[in-house]
């Protein structure tokens, strides 16, 4: 005959059975009662709980490795394609480099300046996007310094005879709007460089080119580019006749959906007020 | 080819500095660059190009295909899409809203041309089917209108000419149960010969307005003396308007006045006036005739005379069935008047 007592019980989490409680007592028949047999159940329901809830934590904690995994991977791939850009971009700027001991006209050499100044002022972008923490960041300051720096050498201007002045405040401008403010002070910059201090007119003061971009009245930010030169001439109309340096700055003006106002007192000034969009699209 | 004027959408300012160069090369006009899908439905309504060239991915609130649809609906202007986009769910997005055209960039200049000139054609040719649908529903409106008006003729004739049948119907039911000798018999007969002279009198005149308008009435022109024959007619229809009790007056001038024109038609046309007259003026009424000779000049004969004819209606009522027929009148006299009649003009009140 045999003595003692069984006492099994499911492990049910979200009706489905997880595992099984199994109890034995060799010596009592009579261990298991009614009352003992409820408390089991119970226990045996909170630690189905406890069982669950520490399957589901594990689950999560994987989970976010992951995705921390794949933003890395995502932060290499994006700093690898502005790194590709800029390269390809280079690469662009240095084929005309090397075109240009081949040009001898004058006029078309002026043209592929400008070219490579373009060229070269979205390269920098995305280098500075590369270098940049975030990779949607761009330190503004550092960045119109190289602009400037580049167009200078481009152009093969003396910082002794003409300087640059860069101000800018702690903003944060979208990728939608960076690159059109970055033409927009190419432009202007290598305008200012070949019309604003011509070598026939000697000047008593050295020349300077300002570069700001500041926060204006309610929430618009205002980009400035200004020099002490010869100014403007009369009746200049950027509408009509003007550069295509010029005519890029007028249409970039109106995609940033800004207004642009010159004036020609003790120098040029272009002055862009414009709302800084950011949709999210870049 | 004709410059046609096209408005950019395009909110990268530099491709569209680009799209305007190239389609100002391909020789189209290009006034405006718009950079978002409110500035384009603006420009759109301001400069009212012939087409616009709208890319659908723009930033901002509206997006290129809603900008699109609301040129279209609002100003019937076309729209040719430019996208750098050809997966599935943007085609899908883009038939939806009926384009006249798609082009993916990046495009050469004969892509954009054939895009904007079959986009403009295909416009023309769609005016022209809307103009010539209009112009078929006028007609088909102008059918249904004198259709109706034929078939409210039939049924006014249908009445007139089944009032006479009806009596010659009665008269032979009677006819059919007396002698027909006798003096009721006889006065049976008179009857239904009156109504068969008023049968023959009806479809004569049904076959005149069928030969009017086919135009195969012959008019037998000849110099007659208007004074004179209006006496005659006159005369004939005396005993008519007394048996309705409506006096006859006329006014006639005491010397002759000739025209042109064809004796019997002239009689027949204003016997149907005293007709009319005798049928819808009241007993106890006055229908006046004055015969006056206008503009008398010696070289134009033709011209001589014009006839006013006078009634009073005592109901008010009838004056809009009168109206009716005196419609229908005026048309039967114009078409007489084709001929050298205008002399005859009938002046109705």
């Amino acid at each position: 005959m045999h003595q003692g007592a069984i006492l099994c019980l499911p492990v049910i989490r979200q009706s489905s059975v997880i595992g099984v409680m199994y109890l034995e007592n060799r010596l009592s028949s009579s261990a298991f009662t009614e009352a003992k047999t409820r408390m089991t159940e119970l226990l045996v329901a909170q630690a189905a709980i406890s069982i669950e809830n520490s399957r589901l934590v594990r689950e999560m904690k994987d989970a976010q490795e992951q995705i921390r995994k794949s933003l890395r991977e995502k932060e290499v791939l994006l700093k690898e394609i502005h790194h590709r850009v800029k390269n390809n971009l280079q690469v662009i700027h240095s084929m005309l480099n090397l075109q240009l001991p081949y040009i001898k006209d004058k006029q078309a050499l002026a043209v592929f300046k400008d070219c490579q100044t373009r060229i070269y002022s979205i390269a920098l972008i995305h280098e500075k996007l590369y270098q940049s923490e975030s990779l949607a960041r761009v330190d503004l300051a550092a960045y119109f310094r190289s602009l400037t720096g580049n167009v200078f050498l481009s152009y093969g201007v003396d910082e002794r005879e003409v300087k640059s002045e860069i101000v800018v405040e702690d903003i944060h401008l979208p990728i939608n709007s960076l690159i059109p403010c970055a033409l927009i002070v190419n432009e202007l910059v290598s305008n200012a460089i070949k019309h604003a201090f011509p070598p026939d007119r000697p000047r008593q003061v050295p020349g300077k080119i300002l570069v700001a971009l500041q926060r204006g009245s309610g929430g618009s930010l205002v980009l400035t580019v200004k020099d002490n030169g010869v100014g403007l001439p009369e009746g200049f109309d950027i509408r009509r006749k003007a550069s295509l340096g010029l005519r890029l700055v007028h249409v970039l003006a109106r995609q940033l959906n800004g207004s642009l106002s010159i004036s020609s007192t003790n120098g040029s000034e272009f002055r862009l007020e414009f709302e800084s969009r950011d949709d999210g699209r870049s | 080819m004709s410059a046609a004027k096209i408005l950019i959408v395009e909110d990268e300012g530099i491709e569209a500095l680009d799209t305007q160069q190239r389609l100002t090369r391909l020789g189209y006009s290009v006034p405006d660059i718009a950079f978002t899908g409110e500035e384009a439905v603006r420009l759109a309504e301001s400069i009212s190009p012939d087409l616009v060239l709208m890319d659908i991915m723009l930033r901002g609130q509206m997006g290129g295909i809603e900008a699109a649809q609301e040129i279209r609906t609002r100003f019937g202007i076309p729209v040719v899409y430019v996208t750098a986009y050809s997966d599935e769910d943007t085609l899908a997005r883009v038939k939806i809203a009926e384009p006249h055209g798609y082009i993916v960039k990046p495009y050469d200049e004969r892509e954009l041309r054939v895009a904007i000139e079959v986009a403009l054609y295909r416009h023309e040719m769609e005016r022209k089917l809307r103009e010539s649908e209009e112009r078929y529903r006028a007609i088909s409106e102008q059918l249904e209108d004198s259709n109706r008006r034929k078939n409210q003729f039939l049924a006014i004739l249908s009445h007139e000419l089944r009032n006479p049948l009806a009596s010659i119907h009665n008269c032979l039911s009677i006819l059919d149960q007396i002698d027909p000798s006798s003096e009721q018999g006889k006065r049976a007969f008179t009857i239904m010969r009156r109504q068969a002279a008023q049968l023959s009198r009806l479809v004569n005149d049904l076959l005149d307005i069928n030969r009017i308008e086919q135009d195969k009435i012959h008019l037998q022109m000849k110099r007659l003396d208007l004074v004179e024959l209006l006496r005659q007619v006159l005369e004939d229809h005396r005993t008519l308007m007394d048996t309705k009790g409506v006096s006859l007056s006329c006014d006639l001038p005491p010397y002759p006045v000739y025209l042109e024109g064809d004796e019997n038609r002239l009689t027949q046309v204003i016997g149907n006036l005293l007709h009319n007259a005798a049928k819808f003026v009241d007993s106890g009424g006055t229908t006046h005739i004055r015969l006056e000779a206008l503009h008398t000049q010696p070289e134009d004969k033709r011209r001589a005379t014009a006839a006013g004819f006078h009634r009073h209606v005592a109901k008010p009522v009838d004056l809009e069935e009168l109206d009716q027929i005196l419609a229908e009148a005026d048309v039967e006299k114009r078409e007489t008047g084709a001929s050298p009649l205008p002399a005859g003009q009938l002046a109705l009140k």
